[in-house]
């Protein structure tokens, strides 16, 4: 086995490890409310959601070839490494991948961690500014685009702004509309009509998903093979990328990421189930016209807009303002935080020597990152059977950890 | 400046789009609740206590229908924009039926 290629098997795994946490991380923008409101017991809900994520994922026939492109300038227009970075047969190119992703995941783990929702996207694109700029400078990155939504600003910073407010704002309007058709009606078979609502439009919000989030992961692998000459068609997908991918976000979909569902569900508002399908409905219709009108905005900020705004839409509802703060900064510096993560295992790598035994150090880098989180997230633990737990009885029992 | 423009204009689509399907969607579904109840006289007001006259159940019933069949309908709308953008194919309401198209 080559130098070369063993390489890129350590991209594509961990281009794979990256997109199961894509999946954990945003099992709650999707499942959260109808967990909160006991409308699909909680194992269902991310069986449910993993089965259509799966499904999305197939159906990306459309090539995202070019999801670099957005903020950095390792790519032609057709979706082809620049000749610049082929010098030495990709290396430079698959280091900037693999510390990107590395930086990536670490941002993921940490908020996962920290039981905080952040957007995957931002994360995964934080990492590639980082990597770029460390390896080819301040130049590499596409800060904004000419005119039209693209770069940093528009792919990023922009949709970060917008997002969440749009989100609150409508699904305060469609909570506040609901409560006030359905007053009349008897509470117990209200609630029952909106649970059915509720994984209806839950549902979308999954499909959607898989759809957009697997493509960004077949794009880098599949830039990985064009890199080393492992493929050539700038049209398609290999069909092992394609469905390892997508078995990758259907599996993290379905492991489940419980400290942010609970932090959705139970922290941010004490969420019913008219609020729980206002909710859903209105992530999903601006996800769904954002991404029919070509403008990103992320998954994940719309779905904590819209638990929110559910919350601002019911007279006397309890909104927890102070952990919507947490989540405020949290996606502030998601993209400098990752940014910073991959140039610092970037560097590293450099210093190693930029070949195989730099990816090895890199590697180790990322799983010693990835155990302290994990370690820490093991000091409160929380799964299927305590993601409902009452919020005020504080922190979910906390267990002695052995050390 | 430009791009403050692309982003304001993009926004106030999403917003409309939205409050059409985002507010109108469970709006009508609420409606559909509610003609359901009205008919089989189960609002807080009835409670199923007093007897009412079978016509009224059938144009409950009948309008829960219809409510539904506009929700469902806003559903497969919503899975056609998902398709389509898997697919690389744009969703058009040229007509009034949605079609899948090839972009262009």
């Amino acid at each position: 086995m080559t130098g070369e290629f063993l390489i890129l098997a350590l991209i594509v795994i961990t281009a794979l490890v990256f997109d199961f946490t894509n999946g954990f991380h945003d099992t709650a923008n999707a499942m959260a409310t109808s967990i909160a409101t006991g409308a699909l017991h909680p194992k269902s809900a991310v069986l449910l959601s993993a089965a259509l994520n799966l499904i999305g994922a197939f159906l990306s026939i459309e090539v995202a070839l070019t999801v670099t492109n957005s903020v950095i300038r390792i790519q032609d227009s057709d979706g082809n490494p620049l000749p610049a970075l082929m010098g030495d047969g990709g290396g430079a190119l698959l280091m900037i991948l693999l510390a990107g992703l590395a930086g990536a995941i670490l941002w993921n783990l940490a908020t996962w961690a920290f039981s905080l929702p952040s957007s995957s996207s931002h994360a995964l694109f934080g990492g590639l500014i980082g990597a770029t700029i460390a390896s080819i400078g301040w130049q590499g990155v596409k800060w904004a685009g000419d005119g039209t939504l693209d770069g940093v600003l528009g792919k990023v910073v922009m949709p970060a702004l917008v997002s969440p407010v749009l989100a609150i704002i409508v699904a305060a309007i469609g909570t506040w509309t609901v409560l006030k058709i359905t007053r009349v009606i008897e509470e117990k078979a209200r609630d029952t009509w909106f649970r059915w609502g509720q994984i209806g439009s839950a549902s979308l919000v999954s499909l959607a998903h898989g759809t957009n989030d697997a493509q960004k992961t077949m794009g880098i692998i599949t830039l990985a093979l064009l890199a080393t000459g492992h493929w050539h068609d700038t049209h398609s997908v290999a069909l092992w990328v394609k469905v390892s991918c997508a078995l990758a976000i259907a599996l993290g979909t379905y492991s489940g990421g419980w400290r942010i569902i609970r932090t959705l569900g139970k922290g941010l508002v004490d969420i019913s189930s008219p609020q729980g399908m206002a909710a859903e409905s209105a992530s999903a219709a601006i996800i769904l016209a954002s991404s029919h009108m070509g403008f990103a905005l992320s998954t994940t900020q719309v779905a904590t807009g819209s638990i929110l705004g559910s919350g601002v839409g019911r007279s006397g509802a309890n909104v927890r303002w102070s952990i919507a703060g947490k989540m405020a900064l949290a996606w502030l510096i998601t993209l400098p935080m990752s940014a910073i993560a991959a140039a610092i295992i970037w560097w590293i790598g450099h210093f190693f020597g930029g070949s195989v035994l730099a990816a090895w150090v890199m590697i180790a880098i990322l799983v010693a990152g990835c155990l302290a989180f994990y370690r820490h997230a093991r000091t409160s633990h929380v799964d299927h059977r305590n993601v409902n737990d009452e919020w005020e009885s504080a922190e979910p029992a906390r267990e002695e950890v052995r050390s | 400046m430009s791009t403050l423009l692309a982003t304001l204009s993009g926004v106030f689509h999403v917003f409309v789009t939205s409050i059409v399907f985002g507010v109108g969607l469970p709006a009508v579904f609420a409606l559909g609740m509610r003609a359901h109840a009205w008919g089989s006289g189960t609002t807080r007001k009835h409670d199923g206590a007093e007897e009412l006259p079978p016509s009224r159940r059938f144009v409950g019933n009948a309008l829960m229908v219809a409510c539904l069949s506009v929700v469902m309908l806003g559903l497969v709308i919503g899975i056609g924009v998902i398709l389509s953008s898997g697919l690389g194919m744009e969703l058009t309401f040229n007509g009034v039926i949605p079609v899948l198209a090839p972009k262009g």
